[in-house]
């Protein structure tokens, strides 16, 4: 009596199995509803936590990479004495570049960096210009501009230096290391706390169909339905509020990322921030489904081991 | 076709359903099984589906140990045993024809063998102008005579009614058992589980009495005896 395509007898019985599911959901909408927001809340707050530390991440790379080493001159030494200090500085293996800046460079730099004030700007001028000259020196990674710093502050040359800076965009990047950190522990607690009241509330919305239901799976089993049909419509369920819950905290997370992401470009002062996260908002986005379709089916299949399949019930 | 051999079936220490039971029943047969409430009736029956496991002894259906199925034959096996229950276990908010074709829904069936499966089952209970009713609007015996058409929809070897007439009044009563009749004289066996003492003097059938478990009578032609 049945098909004997097995193909066509498989798109039978799976419509069947999805329409049940669908007609569940509807009938008990408003506890689908609940249901579905829970779901939406966790997987919005790992959303959100993950993109912040995906930020933070890249803040602080961007921010160790203009960690450098600015070396001011006196203004009385000559052009030798800084030209030979040059070389020294390029001799040491640890420095990657330098780059010297007369007194019309760092007039220039700071005209730029005040080009909105004009009364700050024009403080300076090329006939009375206090700034001094400068290397800025990069070095191969981040952790030898200390031993670079100490080399230059102990020799010969010591006295053609005015200062020393390199100290505070390292303690920068130290706090926002810490920073992550803690946001970190902070974003997985939360994320793990709403998971499993999300989950405790899925397996019980889960239960409570199965329990609406249970004359209807009774029958079932008794007119010979195979268990996977009858297991069918509650795993699709299960997964239907992860996938719903998982489209609505997209939009919500995307729409917030979109409203949220110029404002956070020019605080942090990363340009191209929104290219470089446009991979990781793809993953995040898969991640919800990925996490809310998981998370309804491991809950729909501990629902239905407890109550539908449990002693005696075979 | 199905034999029951040294079957007993206890629960916890204490009580015993069912004590060493054996018995046979041909092809085509109709057996009235007998008994009180709390005689062991209904647990038998719940063996014979294997809603229930016995603790000793073997149930054999075509020759088979119904016990070994596995877990996935379970379900064809189910529809070769069409049951039949005195509360009906109809799903209430829907249609008779609903019911019945769900049976075959869970099955795979396609929708055009479903409608001809169904029509038919339908006429044989007489049913077929009461098809698009919901289940909660019908009377008890048009109610039971659903619940058949559902058993049989499956073609079964093996009709198990257990107490059908146990909610219906003496007219709705004889209705079923003539259908049961009706259904016994197309080829398939009926075991008529009941405790209706003038249903069980009239039909004339085989009867098998239990009491505390135990069968104290399996005659021919059988009588109430308790």
């Amino acid at each position: 009596m049945t098909s004997d395509n097995a193909f066509f007898n498989f798109i039978i019985m799976t419509g069947r199995v999805f329409k049940m599911s669908m007609v569940s959901l509807w009938r008990n909408r408003l506890l689908s509803l609940a249901t579905t927001v829970t779901i939406v809340l966790a997987l919005f707050i790992i959303s959100v936590f993950s993109l912040t530390i995906i930020i933070a991440n890249k803040s602080a790379t961007t921010l160790k990479e203009k960690v450098d080493l600015t070396v001011y001159l006196k203004d009385a030494d000559t052009n030798d004495q800084v030209s030979a200090f040059e070389d020294i500085i390029k001799s040491r293996p640890e420095v990657k570049s330098v780059k010297y800046l007369s007194k019309d460079d760092a007039l220039a730099a700071w005209q730029k960096s005040h080009a909105d004030n004009s009364d700050i700007a024009n403080v300076i001028s090329a006939s009375d210009n206090p700034l001094p000259r400068s290397f800025e020196i990069q070095t191969v990674n981040p952790e030898q501009i200390e031993t670079v710093a100490n080399f230059l502050d102990n020799q010969d040359y010591a006295s053609l230096i005015q200062e020393i800076s390199y100290k505070k965009t390292k303690d920068i990047v130290d706090r926002l290391i810490r920073i992550t950190g803690f946001i970190k522990t902070l974003g997985l607690a939360l994320s793990l706390i709403f998971m499993l009241v999300s989950v405790l509330i899925v397996y019980n919305t889960l239960r409570l169909t199965i329990y609406n239901r249970s004359d209807e799976i009774e029958i079932m089993k008794l007119v010979g339905a195979s268990n996977s049909y009858v297991r069918a419509p509650f795993m699709i369920e299960g997964m239907a509020y992860g996938f719903l819950g998982a489209i609505i905290s997209s939009i919500i997370f995307y729409t917030v990322y979109q409203m949220s992401l110029p404002p956070a470009e020019q605080y942090l002062e990363i340009s191209g921030l929104s290219s470089s996260l446009f991979e990781s908002l793809w993953l995040i986005i898969v991640l919800q489904f990925a996490i809310g379709l998981i998370m309804g089916a491991l809950c729909s299949m501990v629902a239905m081991r407890r109550y539908l399949f449990g002693k005696n019930k075979k | 076709m199905i034999e029951f051999q040294h079957v007993t079936k206890k629960y916890g220490k204490e009580i015993t359903a069912v004590d060493d039971v054996s018995f046979k029943i041909n092809a085509k047969e109709f057996v009235a099984l007998v008994g009180p409430s709390g005689a062991g009736k209904s647990t038998l029956i719940k063996m014979l589906t294997r809603e229930e496991e016995p603790t000793s002894g073997r149930i054999l259906v075509a020759d088979r140990d119904i016990f070994q199925l596995k877990e996935r034959e379970l379900p064809y096996y189910r529809r070769k045993v069409g049951v039949v229950f005195q509360d009906f276990k109809l799903l209430a908010k829907k249609t008779v024809y609903e019911n019945v074709a769900f049976a075959l829904e869970v099955a795979g069936v396609l929708p055009a063998i479903i409608k001809k499966r169904v029509d038919e089952m339908l006429t044989l209970v007489g049913l077929e102008h009461r098809a698009g009713a919901l289940v909660e609007e019908l009377s008890g015996g048009e109610k039971q005579r659903a619940s058949i058409a559902r058993a049989l929809v499956h073609e079964p070897k093996l009709l198990i009614a257990d107490e059908p007439t146990g909610n219906l009044d003496p007219v709705n009563s004889w209705e079923i058992i003539e259908l049961l009749f009706k259904i016994n004289k197309r080829g398939t066996i009926v075991m008529l589980a009941t405790h209706d003492k003038e249903i069980v003097d009239a039909i004339h059938k085989r009867v098998i009495t239990m009491k505390d478990g135990k069968i104290i009578s399996d005659k021919e032609d059988g009588k109430y005896i308790l």
